[in-house]
């Protein structure tokens, strides 16, 4: 039988809206359960709906804390400093067009919508989601720091990132959004831990700041982007620290575990290196389920102070994978790094010839025993 | 679960309709969190011995060098007019903060907070023309 044959839904809807149907003052709790009802209805047939719940505000949802009208009605244009304002309210939520705009921003809980979706035949699903009310505060000086005007403003539907932009005259200093990550993946010790019997214990060792050779590099440019279906722009991946310097880190780790005390003064061998690859890469084989890649290809050259043309160099390819419900895991995209890091620690604990080459420098001119 | 004696007219409905206002039921909880009773908590500025109870005395006006500050809390995550301001970000927990350096803001990514943080706090010094301490402010979410 269909469903909706069997439903009269014109006259529950002539029964609510009928005046004899109304509750009686001070009693309207029937009216809303009625209400209620009349969404599910709607969502039955119409296959979804979304029912919003608005309360007064309440709670912080975003931001630091909230600016109140009142805070602001001390301001005199032309008299308030950059530095009166900062003294007040603290660190901004954005510093823009040279400092001269600064903004603060906060959001805070407006309630709540359920959204009820229906399949007729195979059931019902509800979820619920907050709606946010956002708040923002702009404040412009002028070349000498002083007030030219400032405003507060909210909005239930935008973060109203053009508003901000209206006070920018400038396009090239317009704010944007940057759909970034940051990660910051670090070098982990090998299981092989400093102990008496590392196989480089004492060797002083200077590791140069290495080369990063990753070509159309630019400073703070992404290793990786990230770009499900669904999202219109891809989101960046990049790193705190440059590549090279994580690369180096995770060499230097790896040296004093295997016993090697890192100095610039008096080493015995020298170490640098080059980055060639350092990045991260997603595909998304079916929906909520991501795998992530990290690749590491970087050259270590280990060389003795006093035989410079003498050395080992190594040349290291790494890839791994790990996989991720979410696609924009900063905690998996360091991970999946840190684990590129670990396999070349691992491939650097089993190189008996690097080994070899580090301890002949520990005993200059002696050519070295076997460790 | 009652449901109004009006519904019973139309039988049709009942069996979804109980099952969907157990779901709905289940939704509404869901939203508890979203529009749970909070108060939203305003910048404003704390007592200024806040700092000095918290281990950071030796942030003090006329006294205090800018050098001495930064280099013992590190780099400040904003600076403004020629780094005659700085600001640190800092952490409070009862009335005793903790100041940190994050380094200055990523210039590819203007800093912002997403999420709520009504517990970071804002420590903003002015220097005069000689990078001695002119004034300090603890900037609290209260």
């Amino acid at each position: 039988m269909n469903p909706h044959s069997a439903m009269p839904i014109p006259r529950i809807i002539n029964k609510i809206d009928s005046p004899e149907a109304k509750s009686p003052p001070g009693k309207n709790r029937p009216n809303r359960l009625r209400i209620l009802l009349l969404f599910l209805i709607a969502a039955y047939l119409s296959g979804c709906a979304i029912i919003p719940i608005i309360t007064t505000e309440q709670g912080l949802r975003s931001g630091r804390g909230q600016i109140l009208e009142s805070d602001l009605a001390a301001f005199e244009i032309g008299k308030t400093t950059r530095e009166e304002v900062l003294f007040k309210f603290g660190e901004p939520s954005l510093v823009l067009n040279d400092q001269k705009l600064i903004v603060y921003r906060w959001a805070v809980s407006k309630g709540g919508a359920i959204f009820v979706a229906v399949a007729p035949g195979a059931g019902m699903a509800a979820t619920a989601g907050p709606i946010d009310r956002y708040y923002l505060v702009r404040i412009e000086f002028n070349e000498n720091g002083r007030l030219l005007r400032f405003d507060r403003s909210s909005s239930i539907w935008s973060e109203m990132d053009k508003k901000i932009n209206e006070w920018i005259p400038s396009e090239d200093k317009k704010y944007t959004r940057t759909m970034r990550i940051l990660i910051s993946p670090a070098p982990t010790l090998s299981a092989l831990q400093q102990d008496a019997d590392a196989p480089c214990l004492g060797v002083k060792i200077r590791v140069e700041d290495f080369a990063d050779l990753r070509p159309d590099l630019e400073a703070g440019s992404p290793i990786g982007k990230v770009k499900p279906a669904w999202l219109k722009e891809g989101v960046d991946v990049c790193t705190r620290q440059q590549p090279s310097e994580v690369v180096r880190d995770s060499v230097m780790t790896q040296l004093q575990a295997m016993g090697a005390e890192i100095t610039d003064q008096g080493p015995e061998v020298v170490v640098s290196g080059a980055v060639r690859t350092f990045a991260i890469k997603t595909t998304n084989n079916r929906p909520g389920w991501y795998n992530l890649f990290g690749s590491v290809e970087f050259d270590l050259t280990a060389r003795h102070v006093t035989a410079a043309d003498a050395g080992v160099t190594r040349h290291y390819k790494i890839a791994c994978r790990r996989h991720s419900m979410s696609p924009f895991s900063e905690e998996k995209f360091t991970a999946v790094l840190g684990d590129c890091m670990k396999d070349y620690q691992r491939q650097t604990d089993l190189d008996i010839d690097l080994i070899w080459e580090i301890n002949s420098g520990f005993v200059p001119g002696a050519g070295g025993e076997s460790p | 679960m009652a449901l109004p004696g009006w519904l019973y007219r139309y039988p049709a409905l009942l069996p979804h309709l109980k099952q969907k206002l157990l779901a709905l039921a289940a939704a509404l909880l869901l939203l508890g969190p979203a529009t749970a009773c909070a108060p939203t908590p305003s910048l404003s500025p704390a007592d200024s011995a806040t700092l000095e109870n918290s281990g950071y005395g030796f942030i003090r006006d006329g006294v205090s060098s800018r050098d001495e500050i930064t280099t013992r809390i590190g780099l400040p995550v904003y600076e403004f007019e020629h780094r005659r301001i700085l600001i640190y970000r800092c952490h409070n927990s009862d009335n005793l903060v903790s100041l940190y350096s994050v380094g200055p803001v990523d210039p590819y990514n203007p800093r912002e907070m997403p999420s709520p943080h009504p517990e970071l706090c804002s420590v903003v010094l002015v220097f005069d023309s000689n990078g001695i301490l002119a004034k300090h402010s603890l900037v609290i979410s209260k």
